[in-house]
């Protein structure tokens, strides 16, 4: 597989599917620059990296700061001179009190930073590389949506709108940018066992996502198990891959037929 | 499916399928509350439906911030009690650009005034629909909630989240009998452009028709397989049957009103 020399940022980096990406593309031997607003989390990352012989660089971003996102992309271009391969993986899936209960409750200050940094934060990033690889006539960029941004779950209002709106800025995106070479696609796992699901070593609520709940009409996973979030990096890093080259605008479940229909 | 003099509650209702719905609930004898960020829009609605004998009340709000929205229902609850039926149907066009040059006071407008106050509507109406255990809510979608569109991604991803939205809005309200549907216009003759401040198209009124008739396979547009474009009278029919008693059983789902465009 290809990777020698090409630049890769990955956001949401110093945990979960970043951390997991970041890892994965450094193995097909690309520089990774690892963003994310966790500096020590970036650190440890980036050491594990170069533990392994790779080339990482950490940048300190908060993707909800337009201001932020291009300094960071356009900061990453000029220390390693070109990027190929950008993928959004910052994300939260709660931002208060009210934002993971009834959407009747939701507050607008919990709704806009769901959306600040789901959608815009990806949206951000996304038009920032975009201007160099169209300059460079060639780039993948690969976004995270999620099966609930298209099944509607109860209780994930702010968080499915929010990735409902990835799911067709990947698609939009892609349209526009096809006629330079760059391809736009996103994954959109199903429950993953990352710290976004629950507590570390909540087993329960991990039984819970894989089992079913049937009290808000949510079905398991037929595939019986959680994924890992190495399980969508890998996904990732086939569609930021050179053999992707012919697809684009697509959206790869990696969700074990958490999505059925 | 004549009106059993219900209340309803349309937003955007001084013109295009806003008005159009606006006028075919007041026919069959709902009362209508005709909201509007133009007043006097509202109020030429207000007067078509008197006209026609209906029953009409024009209410000016800016439905993209939460305290207009909670002062436009309260005044709608006292003028007409609480809403049996709210369509939200307000909404901005953008102009044409690349999706990578959409600045962040743009995307944050079009996701305020397409979204965010659709959001902010059914919080300040749903409490008295799950006192009543029941009501219906109709919001406009696009075709371009699910066909991505040249050059205008920033108003199709806000309308993928109005989907979306209305999707998870049914799951929740579901229990109260509340339905939520949408309907997804594709083209239609409406001043939506005008009305956001959008300039037009270049050429004359029949040379877009004609174009949008044609699609353009340049920016990936198909055309109109029915071979005419929508009315807001299309869009209005469609939004009163899923407001309707009969539609009961219909929720979650988006009637695509729009000639096939969106099959493609």
């Amino acid at each position: 597989m290809a990777g020698t020399e090409r630049v890769a940022a990955v956001t949401g980096a110093a945990s979960g599917i970043g951390r997991a990406t970041a890892l994965a593309l450094s193995r097909q031997g690309a520089r990774v620059a690892l963003c994310d607003r966790n500096r020590s989390g970036l650190d440890e990352v980036a050491k594990a990296i170069q533990g392994e012989g790779g080339q990482a660089r950490v940048v300190e971003l908060d993707v909800s700061d337009q201001g932020q996102a291009v300094q960071a992309i356009d900061g990453i271009v000029e220390g390693w001179g070109q990027l190929d391969v950008l993928v959004n993986a910052a994300g939260i899936s709660s931002s208060g009190p009210t934002s993971r209960g009834p959407a009747m409750g939701i507050s607008e200050q919990d709704w806009d930073r769901i959306l600040d940094v789901n959608l815009l934060g990806t949206v951000y990033c996304a038009q920032a590389a975009a201007r160099h690889m169209i300059r460079q006539r060639g780039g993948r960029i690969v976004n995270i949506a999620s099966v609930a941004g298209i099944i509607p779950r109860i209780n994930s209002a702010a968080y499915g709108a929010s990735k409902a709106g990835v799911r067709m800025f990947t698609k939009c995106l892609a349209l526009e940018l096809a006629r330079y070479g760059v391809t736009v696609n996103a994954v959109a796992p199903g429950p993953i066992d990352t710290p976004m699901l629950g507590p570390e070593g909540d087993q329960s609520i991990r039984a819970r996502y894989v089992a079913g709940m049937p009290e808000l009409f949510r079905l398991g996973v037929p595939l019986g198990k959680l994924g890992k979030p190495e399980d969508v990096a890998s996904a990732i890093a086939y569609l930021a891959s050179e053999e992707a080259h012919h697809i684009t605008g697509a959206i790869l479940n990696v969700d074990g037929m958490a999505q059925l229909s | 499916m004549a009106g059993d003099g219900r209340t309803v509650l349309i937003t955007g209702a001084g013109s295009g399928i806003g008005r159009a719905a606006a006028e075919t609930f007041g026919r069959q004898g709902d009362r209508v509350a005709v909201a509007d960020v133009n007043q006097k829009n509202a109020d030429e609605t207000v007067q078509a439906i008197r006209r026609a004998g209906g029953q009409a009340t024009a209410f000016a709000a800016d439905v993209s911030r939460r305290a207009s929205v909670d002062a436009l229902v309260a005044s709608v609850r006292q003028t007409y009690g609480p809403a049996h039926v709210l369509v939200n149907n307000a909404g901005i066009a953008l102009p044409s650009m690349s999706i990578v040059d959409v600045d962040a006071a743009t995307w944050r407008r079009v996701l305020d005034v397409n979204l965010k106050s659709m959001l902010f509507c059914c919080q300040a109406v749903v409490p008295s629909m799950i006192e009543a255990r029941g009501g219906r809510i109709v919001n406009t979608a696009s075709t371009a909630a699910k066909v991505p569109r040249w050059e205008i991604g920033a108003y199709c991803v806000s309308k993928a989240a109005v989907l979306h939205l209305t999707r998870c809005l049914a799951m929740e309200l579901a229990q109260y009998g509340i339905t939520v549907n949408a309907v997804g216009p594709g083209a239609t003759i409406t001043n939506l452009r005008a009305n956001s401040g959008v300039p037009e198209l270049p050429g004359s009124a029949e040379a877009r028709r004609e174009a949008q008739l044609k699609g353009d396979m340049g920016t990936f547009r198909i055309g109109v397989p029915l071979g005419r474009l929508g009315e807001a009278q299309d869009q209005a029919d469609a939004i009163v049957f899923l407001a309707s008693p009969e539609a009961s059983y219909i929720s979650g789902q988006c009637l695509y009103v729009d000639g096939l465009q969106s099959q493609c």
